[in-house]
């Protein structure tokens, strides 16, 4: 007669347990190596040397020091720059002043009628027209500057080092990434399901809650691509209708025995997955795969689709 | 002994205190040594590596906070000692059926033995054919009867990998005691 599975667990249960040798606890409590006390305080009380203090955070301080270090430089910077704007604008102010005022006034006066203070004058009229001269210099040059940090500018806010080809190719091979993410959800959940319906007398849960203990984390309920997704990352903090994920089989005795009957499906990539634990990747295009019966849905193959293996 | 107590005795021998840790050699190395024994194949190495386990136990302890139970960590201990030993040295899996013949025999009475010894034999060496995944997690769950949740933390996975592991390793010893014929029909199939 051949031994069924409840008698083979029953005698892996009284396994006979192989005894120790006399001598193997004395050498055991011989090698006894515990830690010292400074070792075990690590996991407990942190400690507060002040070199362990430093050797736990240097990879944290040394960028932020960094940062401030670099926004000084550029606070200073941009003092100094608006100092120096400050400064050509009133000179500006001054040059067109002088620019405008009538030419008697400007041209010095003959000689012939004129002292000392005239000639003074004069020369002043000259230094002064020199000055404007070399500030309307500065001038061109400065907005030659200021075009070029427009271009600069124009090229920094773009996205940079991609062309709009690869963009798009990035977007596909993204979405591409999201719907298979979604599919090894989907196959998650129908090993669950298989598992919980093996304890409960074939039998599937009633809801996503109450698979807790065989999908372990309540992360998988969510497609990938779903836009509302939310942070749940405990049990305690879901609930069963934020899940992205339809059960279309919840509390179905014996859904073995209907192999192409609808599990599970992702109402964003529509990926199903079956009874029979395969995931189909069927799309938007092809509807018609998914027939109603009985208020049961049904997936029916009318060409071959991309199916992964249960 | 329950997982409080024995935690207990960890975190003192954590902060020094050697009667605790001896106390905890006295509760556990039995049952270490007995699933080293299984794996291993033969008394020394398993005796050699009970050793192993416990040196690398008592250097690890700062790190045991008791999130798990203290006979789950140890299992899990001994687990890495056994799987770096087989890498270590290259070792074929050592199976040997008479050995568990043996084992059975001296655990049973002579009437059990007659009736009982050959299956039960039959089913532990099966047991020591199955993938090592298979038969690591039946020797934790089912010989050193750890919980579910022990197993899954002795071997760091999930505790439904446990259960699937479980089911699927009785179906697989179910199938192939199921598909052996009798050892008389063997002999009268090779006599015609």
């Amino acid at each position: 007669m051949k031994p069924t599975e409840s008698q083979i667990e029953e005698l892996l249960r009284h396994a006979p347990r192989p005894a120790a040798p006399t001598e193997l606890r004395d050498k055991l409590t011989g090698q006894i190596q515990l830690p010292t006390r400074a070792a075990a305080s690590v996991n407990g009380v942190s400690s507060l040397h002040p070199r362990s203090w430093w050797q736990r955070w240097w990879p944290a301080l040394a960028p932020a020091t960094a940062s401030v270090a670099c926004a000084v430089v550029i606070a200073v910077q941009q003092n100094e720059i608006a100092t120096l704007q400050q400064t050509v604008r009133g000179l500006n102010a001054a040059l067109t002043a002088a620019t405008n005022s009538p030419p008697d006034k400007i041209q010095a006066p003959p000689t012939s009628s004129v002292g000392p203070a005239a000639e003074t004058e004069a020369e002043e009229i000259a230094r002064l027209q020199q000055r404007a001269a070399s500030l309307t210099a500065e001038i061109g040059r400065l907005e030659a500057v200021q075009q070029v940090n427009a271009g600069l500018r124009s090229q920094i806010s773009a996205p940079v080092g991609f062309s709009q080809p690869e963009l798009d190719a990035l977007a596909a091979a993204k979405e591409r990434a999201q719907s298979i993410a979604c599919i090894n959800n989907l196959k998650q959940i129908g090993l669950a399901v298989r598992i919980y319906a093996d304890d409960y007398n074939g039998v599937n849960p009633p809801d996503f809650l109450s698979m807790s203990n065989e999908l372990g984390s309540p992360k998988i309920l969510f497609c990938p691509a779903s836009t509302n997704h939310p942070s749940v990352k405990t049990w305690t903090d879901f609930a069963a209708t934020v899940a992205s994920y339809e059960f279309l089989a919840a509390g179905v005795t014996n859904a073995a025995a209907e192999p192409q009957r609808i599990l599970t499906r992702c109402p964003i990539h529509n990926n199903i997955g079956l009874c029979d634990g395969s995931v189909q990747k069927v799309g938007k295009d092809h509807p018609e795969w998914t027939v109603e019966r009985d208020g049961k849905l049904y997936f029916e193959v009318k060409s071959s689709p991309a199916k992964t293996n249960p | 002994m329950d997982d409080s107590s024995a935690i207990q005795l960890a975190e003192a021998a954590r902060h020094g205190d050697r009667a605790a840790a001896t106390r905890l050699i006295e509760l556990f190395y039995q049952r270490v040594y007995a699933f080293l024994r299984r794996l291993a194949g033969n008394d020394a190495d398993a005796a050699d590596l009970t050793q192993r386990t416990f040196a690398r136990g008592w250097q690890a302890l700062p790190t045991f906070v008791g999130r798990s139970s203290f006979s789950s960590w140890i299992h899990g201990i001994a687990h890495h000692v056994y799987v770096d030993w087989r890498r270590a040295n290259h070792r074929m899996e050592p199976r040997s059926p008479e050995w568990w013949a043996d084992c059975v025999a001296s655990g049973l009475t002579p009437a059990e033995a007659s009736s009982k010894s050959d299956l039960a034999a039959t089913v532990f060496a099966r047991v020591d054919e199955l993938s090592p995944e298979l038969r690591d997690t039946v020797h934790l769950h089912y010989y050193q009867e750890l919980t579910l949740q022990e197993t899954a933390d002795a071997l760091g996975i999930a505790t439904s990998t446990v259960k699937y592991r479980l089911r699927q390793a009785l179906t697989e010893l179910h199938k192939q005691l199921s598909d052996e014929r009798h050892p008389a029909a063997l002999t009268a199939a090779r006599n015609s």
